[in-house]
C-alpha cells in the first residue's frame, strides 16, 4: 500500500455559509458544520489511519475532534496548515473588498500566486509552508493513510503543487466544498488523485447543490 | 446558471476487468451485466439534473452507458469520433505486462511520455487532445447554459482534464485515476474551466464500487 494522502476542507462555519473570507483563530463550526464532522467520523472511523495533521485553527480543530473521539488518536497540529491569511479583508465579503481594496483585489484576482490579499499572505508563501508539512508526512510515513485537515485555499493550493497546476490558478481551477474530501496516493511516478471532493459521506440536505452555486466570486 | 460538463467513463466491460488495452471499433466490447448497472445508477442519481446535451463515444460501451440517462429524460445521443478511445495499434486486445515483454523499448518510451510518443502503430496523447478539444469548443460555441454529458473513456477523459486543468498531456497516466463509471464535474465558469469533482462514484452502490476495474 502506498502514502494515501486525504485531504479534508474544515466543515461550515458562519463564514464560510455567508461567503466571507476567514483566517483568523477562534471560529466554531456552526450548527450544520457540527453534523457534517460528525457525518465524516462516522464514515472514517473504521479505517486504518496512521495519524491526523490538522490546521491550527479552531474550524479545522473542531472539524477532526468526532473522528479523534471515536478513534482515541491524537493531532499532529501544523502551523503550514493554516489558512492563507487575508489580512486587512478578514471577515469582509468579496463584494465589500472590492470596493475598499479594489486594485489589490483585482491585482489578486489575476495572480493570487504573487500577489496577496491588503497586508496578507501570497499563495506561493502558503505553497511553501504547506510543502514542509507534506515533505514531513512522506518522510514520516512511507504509507498507509493518513489525514490532512485544513482550509479552502490552503488544500487548493497544495492540490495545485501536487497535480502541477500553475499556483495562481487555484481559485479558478478548483472548487472545494465544506468538509470535501479528496485523495491522492503518492506512487512510483508521483502523485495520483483518487478523487477530488468526494461529499459522499454527507446526507444531502448537507451537501452543496450543483448548478449555479459553482463559482466562489 | 452555466455549462457544467459531465465527464463520464463507461461501465464495465470484459476488458476493463483484466486491463488489455482497447480502442479500435474492430475491438469494442459492451458493457458487462455490472456495467449495465452503473449506467443504470448513474441515470437514476442524476436523472433530475437540467440537460441540454449528450456527446458520446461512437465505440458500444460508450453508447450503452449513455443510453439509460439518455432514454429516462428523452435525449439524443450526438455521436463524436473525437470522443474515442486511444487507438492502441498493434497493442490492442494486449495485456499491460505482454506488451512490456513484446515490446519493451517501446512501452518504457510511452511510459515516459505518452503525450509526444504513440503505441506502435498507435495514437499519441496530444492527437487525441486535439481531436478532443474539437468536442469541447463544439460545446462551448452550442451551449450557453445547462448540464452537458461526455461520455468517454479512460485515456481520452483524462486527457481531456489534463488539457482543461492546464496540465501537461504527458502526465495524464499518472496524476489522476479514472475508474469505471466514474464521473467528473466541469464547470466553463468566467475564469475557465473549474473543477467540482474528479472521479466520483458515490452513484454506484457497495457492490459496484467494490469490483475490481483498471
Amino acid at each position: 500500500m502506498p502514502l494515501r494522502l486525504y485531504l479534508l476542507r474544515n466543515a461550515e462555519t458562519d463564514y464560510c455559509r455567508t461567503g466571507r473570507y476567514c483566517s483568523r483563530d477562534g471560529v466554531c463550526l456552526s450548527e450544520r458544520g457540527q453534523q457534517m464532522a460528525d457525518f465524516f467520523a462516522k464514515r472514517y472511523s473504521q479505517l486504518d489511519w496512521k495519524a491526523f495533521y490538522c490546521s491550527p485553527l479552531k474550524h479545522a480543530v473542531e472539524t477532526l475532534r468526532p473522528l479523534c473521539t471515536a478513534t482515541g488518536m491524537e493531532i499532529q497540529v501544523r502551523q503550514g496548515l493554516q489558512e492563507l491569511r487575508f489580512g486587512k479583508w478578514e471577515g469582509m465579503a468579496p463584494g465589500e473588498v472590492n470596493q475598499c481594496f479594489h486594485d489589490d483585489y483585482i491585482r489578486w484576482l489575476a495572480d493570487p500566486a504573487w500577489n496577496s490579499p491588503t497586508q496578507g499572505e501570497k499563495g506561493i508563501r502558503v505553497a511553501r509552508r504547506s510543502s514542509d508539512v507534506l515533505e514531513e508526512i512522506e518522510e514520516t510515513y512511507p504509507d498507509g493513510n493518513v489525514l490532512v485537515v485544513s482550509h479552502k485555499a490552503t488544500l487548493r493550493i497544495m492540490l495545485c503543487t501536487l497535480l502541477g497546476v500553475d499556483v495562481g490558478r487555484y481559485r479558478d481551477r478548483l472548487a472545494m466544498p465544506v468538509t470535501a474530501l479528496s485523495m491522492v496516493e503518492l506512487l512510483e511516478y508521483g502523485p495520483f488523485v483518487r478523487n477530488l471532493n468526494d461529499c459522499s459521506h454527507l446526507p444531502r440536505h448537507l451537501r452543496r447543490p450543483w448548478a449555479g452555486n459553482g463559482s466562489d466570486g | 446558471m452555466g455549462v457544467f460538463l459531465y465527464f463520464l467513463r463507461h461501465g464495465q466491460t470484459a476488458y476493463s476487468l483484466t486491463g488489455g488495452y482497447c480502442g479500435t471499433p474492430e475491438n469494442d466490447p459492451g458493457l458487462t451485466a455490472e456495467g449495465l448497472a452503473m449506467a443504470e445508477a448513474f441515470a437514476r442519481t442524476y436523472a433530475h439534473l437540467p440537460w441540454a446535451a449528450a456527446y458520446v463515444s461512437p465505440l458500444r460501451r460508450a453508447i450503452e452507458t449513455a443510453r439509460p440517462l439518455c432514454d429516462q429524460v428523452g435525449m439524443d445521443m450526438q455521436i463524436r469520433d473525437g470522443l474515442r478511445e486511444v487507438m492502441y495499434g498493434r497493442w490492442e486486445g494486449m495485456h499491460p505486462s505482454a506488451v512490456d515483454r513484446e515490446h519493451h523499448d517501446e512501452y518504457v518510451a510511452w511510459l515516459t511520455d505518452p503525450a509526444w510518443y504513440a503505441p506502435v502503430g498507435g495514437e499519441r496523447a496530444v492527437d487525441i487532445a486535439r481531436r478532443s478539444s474539437q468536442v469541447l469548443d463544439e460545446i462551448e460555441h452550442r451551449h450557453q447554459n445547462g448540464h452537458i454529458l461526455l461520455v468517454s473513456h479512460k485515456a481520452t477523459i483524462r486527457i481531456m482534464l489534463c488539457t482543461l486543468l492546464g496540465i501537461d498531456v504527458g502526465r495524464y497516466r499518472d496524476r489522476m485515476d479514472m475508474p469505471v463509471a466514474a464521473v467528473s464535474v466541469v464547470e466553463l465558469a468566467k475564469r475557465g474551466p473549474l473543477f467540482h469533482t474528479i472521479a466520483d462514484r458515490s452513484h454506484l452502490n457497495e457492490h459496484l464500487r467494490s469490483l475490481p476495474c483498471t
